[in-house]
């Protein structure tokens, strides 16, 4: 009897011990000292959306997204593969960085003034907009289709990533129209690939990369709207953290690591983007 | 980071998850029916004589048990547009539902079926009944008594199911808790809410179903 | 670019799709484990213990199986997650995949073994205190091998339950077969082939399953006289 209340009593520290180190390691230090101390980014992303996040052949992270992690490593440790990518649902982006799994989110995600309040954003990487993109089989060829089609009493269904203004962006759109909101982008690919949508509303470097790269699947509507910012999300308690990522991102955008930017913005959306100018920083032009 | 609960914004939009635990419910009934008639013809193959039917009753069951439901409502709803079948959203889902409970329904009634005496059917043939006779006032009748427990937990394990239909956003508790979550970010009060609702749901079916079950064992 | 046939694009992506089935495999395997340990142990104190005792056990198996798998996944994928964290632990999604899989299959267990249990004469374990067992003997040599022979066909169900049940991992984003499949079909289309294909597969896990189960069963039985 002795002997194990000896025994339960070392155990009982040992257990106090590790959860006090653990708690101590939690409160230490800053974001930005806990990821370099840990030698790797962990980033939340998606991997059913391309050009921005898709997996290749090889099971491998590919897309703009994935980049701007690359680029955020190379910062941080000057080696772009110490980098985790987590995957992550759409609807977990802000989830995921409230409950601390990931350091930042880089998931198309739009800045809005609803989310700021629950998240911090970093400074936008790319303007997107909403566009509509129907399949060739599709009865409906182009925008003024699908409008007329509702005015004409027909029920048309586009499908939409579930999200806070899907309902809203969808009325937008095509006014009477019915929205079907689907937990990840894949769906909604497939949705509008089988028919089950009249069209789905995605991003717009979406529509390009699609229509150009698989002609017999996907037609762009020709219809654009809603510029939008796309940003990485942080907690909102990190602001050491948020800086960093910030100085990062601009640098890239318009300083000295600026080939980083254009590179992956060349490869994702076909288009060469001109060296910074010198003189006044090219934000403020 | 603190985390401040608020369960009012919830508790608003309760009415969006009570329709949506209705539809399940539905869903859940319809899919049984479906599956029970199904169930009926594949348990009737499965007893028979004729070795083809039984192999097709054989493989019916083991195909569909060992598959997930969430793959064939996957394949329901997005892949049978590519042989030009075209269920409607509820469909779809009702159609890979049934499909799935008929396998389950197969061996409930096949069992149901078994456990009848024979010497019940005997007495059945001696007092000159025809086969057919005999299977729907003998057979059919006993067997449903035997079965009815296990009718109902199937009922509650299908009701279950049917929170995968927010994958095809048919509108039921899951999805509309999903929904509920992308629009005012409460994911815990949600989700606490959302789980809540099924335990009282499946309990009250529970005890609905216990009394329905007393009510018959009386007769 | 010219439309790929289904079986190149499956070909080119068959890395993926091995990674797939392994994690779902994984989680599978883990959760069935982790799963009839707990609910073997919970089985037998729910039939053996004080009412008191049994009585929060009791609870956790009625509340999990009144919930949906995708619910508890769900539910689990968050608030431990805030629980843990609270101790400066972070849950990476897999392993609150397998958690949540482990919690509905212990729930599972655990019915199965109290079943199993009391279908057991009372006589033989008062038989086993008669000749003087202790009751560490009466579990080993009388209440347990018994148990198991009548457990093992419900156990390979909920096993492959389980497996299925994998399928549900991918709700919150980890690259199981089903998400893989999604991710292939998001830029090569052919969802039915797809879709039949892994069907396909989760089939063919699961039978061998069942046929092992079999198997077994007719070695235990032949043993056990």
């Amino acid at each position: 009897m002795k002997k194990f209340a000896k025994l339960s009593c070392v155990g009982f520290f040992c257990l106090a011990l590790i959860f006090a180190c653990m708690v101590g390691n939690a409160e230490a230090a800053g974001k930005l000292q806990e990821i370099l101390a840990r030698g790797k980014l962990v980033v939340g992303t998606g991997s059913t959306n391309v050009p921005w996040h898709l997996k290749n052949n090889n099971g491998e992270y590919e897309g703009m997204d994935i980049e701007m992690g690359k680029i955020l490593a190379r910062g941080l440790f000057g080696d772009e593969t110490k980098v985790e990518f987590v995957e992550q649902a759409p609807d977990q982006r802000i989830p995921n960085l409230l409950a601390d799994k990931v350091d930042i989110c880089l998931q198309f995600m739009t800045i809005t003034p609803a989310r700021a309040q629950q998240i911090a954003f970093t400074v936008p990487y790319y303007t997107e907009g909403i566009g509509l993109i129907l399949s060739p089989k599709s009865q409906y060829k182009k925008y003024d289709d699908l409008v007329a089609a509702v005015q004409a009493g027909k029920t048309v269904t586009i499908a939409i990533l579930q999200n806070a203004d899907a309902a809203n962006n969808v009325q937008r759109m095509v006014p009477g129209s019915k929205d079907d909101q689907y937990e990840n982008q894949g769906l909604v690919y497939q949705a509008v690939t089988s028919g089950r949508a009249d069209a789905g509303a995605v991003d717009l470097s979406s529509i390009k990369w699609l229509a150009s790269k698989q002609p017999e699947l996907y037609v762009d509507s020709g219809f654009g709207f809603n510029p939008q910012l796309y940003g990485g999300g942080v907690r909102p308690d990190e602001q050491e953290w948020l800086n960093y990522v910030n100085t990062v991102f601009i640098d890239c955008m318009a300083g000295s690591t600026y080939e980083l930017y254009n590179t992956a913005y060349e490869k994702w959306f076909g288009e060469k983007l001109p060296t910074p100018p010198i003189g006044k920083p090219l934000m403020y032009r | 980071m603190r985390y401040f609960w608020n369960f009012n914004i919830v508790f608003a939009q309760i009415n969006l998850l009570l329709d949506g635990l209705l539809l399940g419910f539905l869903l859940a009934l319809a899919s049984l029916m479906i599956g029970m008639a199904l169930g009926l013809f594949m348990a009737l193959a499965a007893i028979s004589k004729h070795p083809l039917l039984r192999g097709i009753a054989r493989f019916y069951v083991t195909l569909l048990r060992n598959t997930p439901l969430l793959v064939l409502i996957f394949i329901a709803y997005f892949g049978l547009p590519d042989l030009h079948i075209r269920l409607g959203k509820s469909e779809s889902f009702i159609f890979a539902l049934s499909l799935y409970a008929g396998a389950y329904m197969t061996e409930v009634f096949r069992a149901g079926l078994e456990a009848i005496p024979t010497g019940i059917l005997e007495a059945g043939q001696a007092i000159g009944l025809t086969p057919l006779q005999i299977f729907w006032n003998i057979q059919l009748p006993i067997m449903f008594k035997n079965v009815l427990p296990s009718l109902g937990n199937y009922l509650i394990s299908l009701f279950k199911d049917t929170s995968l239909a927010a994958s095809i956003t048919i509108p039921e508790l899951t999805y509309n808790a999903k929904k509920i979550n992308t629009l005012t970010f409460r994911v815990f009060e949600v989700w606490l809410i959302t789980a809540a609702l099924y335990v009282i749901a499946c309990y009250l079916m529970a005890f609905i179903l216990r009394r329905i079950e007393r009510r018959f064992a009386i007769q | 670019m010219s439309p790929v046939g289904f079986w190149e694009s499956l070909l080119a992506a068959r890395m993926a799709v091995f990674i797939g089935i392994f994690h779902s495999m994984f989680a599978a395997v883990c959760a069935i484990a982790i799963g009839s340990f707990c609910g073997i142990v919970m089985g037998f104190i729910m039939t053996f213990a004080r009412k008191y005792v049994v009585f929060p056990f009791r609870l956790f198996v009625d509340v999990v199986r009144g919930i949906p798998g995708l619910v508890v996944v769900f539910t689990i994928y968050y608030f431990l997650d805030v629980f843990l964290r609270s101790y400066g632990v972070k849950l990476p999604a897999l392993m609150a995949g397998i958690i949540a899989l482990s919690v509905t299959n212990t729930a599972q267990m655990a019915e199965l073994t109290r079943g199993a249990l009391q279908a057991i004469p009372r006589g033989q374990i008062e038989a086993g205190k008669a000749i003087g067992f202790r009751f560490g003997q009466i579990l080993y040599y009388i209440l347990l091998p018994q148990a198991l022979i009548q457990m093992l066909p419900p156990w390979v169900n909920s096993a492959t339950e389980t497996v299925k049940g994998t399928t549900l991992l991918m709700l919150i984003g980890i690259s199981d077969l089903l998400l893989v499949t999604q991710q292939l079909i998001a830029t090569n289309n052919h969802a039915l082939k797809y879709y039949c294909f892994i069907g396909l597969i989760y089939f063919l896990l699961n039978t061998v399953i069942e046929f092992t189960g079999k198997a077994a069963e007719k070695r235990l039985r032949f043993d056990g006289g």
